[in-house]
């Protein structure tokens, strides 16, 4: 039987760890590096977490800036409360699971376009609200304390252990009963129901999961920008991106979030460059490419692949006949 | 007569109503503990929409559902089924990107809980008794047809019923696979389980029920011992009647 923590596991997250310790001197080495370091953390803790739901339960979300947003000022407005930001994530996680099950469980029992049409309205009127919160700074949004942050490595630290908390997560709700209920409601709502699926319940807890998770991220964004603005961090922009990096990645993996994280991260960074801010839609016309190719994302071709050089570096022999 | 007290399921007076058609007009259903009730009538009698109301996919407009005792009218689809009521579908809906066990393992984990069983074991034992044990980690879209009616079954007995609901296992299969339905479904209804089955394979439905019951139009027309019921002159009308029509109206019949 599958057991929810193995020792795959450890060994993947032993390496993941080690992995990104090595990398630290490099990352954390001049602004520009910690930054992308940063941003690619981020990527990797929403995609994931946008996965949860979008993935394994089918139900693509366009609205999960709403959940950013609500973490990021969460722990925005604790901190200039006096609080430690760091001390603040855990509120950051809960303002942002409840926000999300107060919408998502309406919403959830909509699916396919009408779920995804339902999540722009919320993250729409999210963010307008946002911008007539006064006492949140409203339109011209907060900024933040810089002589008090944790500083770049305390940063790099952060982002490392919220991308591996991320994608563990994703893990283990893949071979938990909760993700097996969300795959099944997936490929046949009513054949779920009638096998003891609590459709709408396992939707809402999935959900709030994840919103706790882009909560956090939300969280750490404050925390390494030290501005929050509505138009940033409940922008319909941000969520667009979170369903680019997954589709191209590999929608319902534990991988394809991550590598779609990396994909995003480079392109944004090279179109930026040079072309300013059409990266979206350099995204999107890669995104169309990549559908047409490999529906299924990236991520199960690469795995693929690296099985085939797992294979042919256990067994030269085998390389004979090619 | 039968006492009273292995009653499992006890449906009176159901009602469904499409638009102007009546598809479920005043049915009365009963099956009790290890009893098989045979439930057929011509193509659009109502069959499968009678399952619907009875599991909680459609509401019925009037009549009340009883289940073990409790009233389960307008409960949602997966209260029914914890509460030991379990169906599987005419046209199979099966979990495409699962492998064989981990959709029966929907069932286990979701379902009824078997006591002091885990849900693995349920499932393996499950998968045995359908005979897709040696399918466990094939995917499930790799299965045909007779396969997924079985899988269907398999999942829907994992949940631990006291009542199924079989709507048609045996429809496009071969003779040997329908006897190993017919002896699958002797099987589970050995262990208690009240059985109704929906079937238009005749050996199949007649060999196994206890009893048979006759929609036509909505409606109840017959119901009794196999033999009687289709000796009944509305039972051979029904069924006559209707192949006349589609004889005649050649591809227009019903
Ligand atoms: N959702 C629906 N909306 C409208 N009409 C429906 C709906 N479901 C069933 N019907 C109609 O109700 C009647 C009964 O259909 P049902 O599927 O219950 O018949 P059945 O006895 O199961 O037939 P078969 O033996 O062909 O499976 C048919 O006339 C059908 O067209
Ligand atoms: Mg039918």
């Amino acid at each position: 039987m599958q057991r929810p923590v193995s020792r795959r596991h450890l060994v993947w997250t032993g390496a993941a760890v080690v992995a990104l310790a090595a990398a630290a001197p490099l990352l954390t080495a001049n602004p520009y590096a910690a930054r992308l370091a940063q941003l690619l953390f981020l990527n990797v803790v929403l995609a994931s977490a946008w996965n949860l739901v979008g993935g394994f339960a089918g139900q693509i979300s366009f609205g999960n800036a709403s959940l950013f947003g609500v973490g990021a000022y969460a722990t925005s407005l604790l901190w200039l409360a006096g609080i430690p930001p760091v001390l603040t994530m855990p509120a950051a996680a809960l303002a942002a699971a409840l926000y999300g099950a107060a919408w998502g469980w309406p919403c959830l029992r909509l699916r396919g376009p009408y779920f995804a049409i339902a999540t722009i309205g919320v993250a729409e009127a999210t963010r307008i609200v946002a911008n007539h919160i006064e006492a949140a700074g409203g339109a011209s949004g907060l900024t933040l304390p810089l002589e008090q942050d944790i500083g770049t490595v305390g940063l790099y630290a952060l982002g490392a252990v919220l991308a591996v908390v991320a994608v563990l997560t994703c893990d283990l709700v893949r071979r938990s009963r909760l993700g097996l209920g969300l795959v099944a409601l997936r490929e046949d709502a009513r054949a779920a129901a009638a096998s003891g699926v609590n459709v709408a319940r396992e939707q809402v807890k999935a959900f709030a999961l994840a919103a706790a998770l882009t909560g956090l991220g939300g969280a750490y964004y404050a925390q390494f920008t030290l501005y929050v603005v509505p138009e940033k961090v409940f922008g319909f922009d941000l969520s667009i991106s979170l369903v680019l990096m997954v589709l191209v990645g590999g929608i319902g993996t534990v991988s394809g979030p991550v590598l779609g994280a990396v994909i995003y991260l480079i392109l944004e960074q090279f179109v930026l460059a040079s072309l300013a801010d059409i990266h979206l839609a350099a995204f999107g016309a890669l995104l169309i490419f990549i559908v047409l190719m490999e529906p299924r994302g990236l991520a199960p071709r690469l795995v693929q692949a690296i099985s085939l050089i797992r294979r042919r570096f256990r067994r030269p022999e085998a390389g004979g006949p090619a | 007569m039968k006492s009273e007290l292995g009653e499992l399921l006890d449906a009176r007076g159901l009602v469904r109503r499409f638009g102007g058609l009546t598809a479920v007009d005043r049915v009365d259903l009963h099956v009790s503990e290890g009893e098989v009730l045979g439930l057929i009538g011509p193509n659009g009698a109502g069959k499968t929409t009678l399952f619907n109301l009875l599991a909680g996919q459609l509401r019925s407009d009037e009549g009340t559902i009883r289940l073990l005792e409790r009233d389960i009218h307008g409960l949602p689809p997966h209260r029914i089924c914890h509460l030991g009521l379990a169906r599987t579908f005419q046209v199979p809906r099966p979990f495409l990107s699962l492998s064989v066990f981990e959709a029966v393992l929907v069932g286990a984990r979701f379902g009824r809980a078997t006591p002091s069983r885990s849900p693995a074991s349920v499932t393996r034992q499950c998968l045995a008794r359908t005979g897709l044990s040696s399918r466990r980690d094939d995917p499930v879209r790799s299965l045909n047809l007779a396969e997924r009616k079985r899988l269907d079954l398999a999942r829907a007995i994992a949940s631990n019923p006291r009542v199924l609901l079989v709507d048609e296992a045996a429809a496009g299969l071969n003779p040997a696979e329908v006897r190993e339905t017919v002896d699958l479904l002797r099987d589970i209804r050995e262990a208690g389980v009240g059985i109704v089955y929906v079937e238009h394979v005749m050996e199949a439905v007649l060999d196994l029920s206890d009893r048979v019951q006759v929609l036509n139009y909505g409606g109840t027309i017959a119901v009794g011992p196999p033999d009687e019921v289709m000796r009944d002159p509305r039972v051979v009308e029904a069924y006559l009647g209707r192949a006349a029509e589609s004889a005649d109206g050649g591809g227009t019949g019903r």
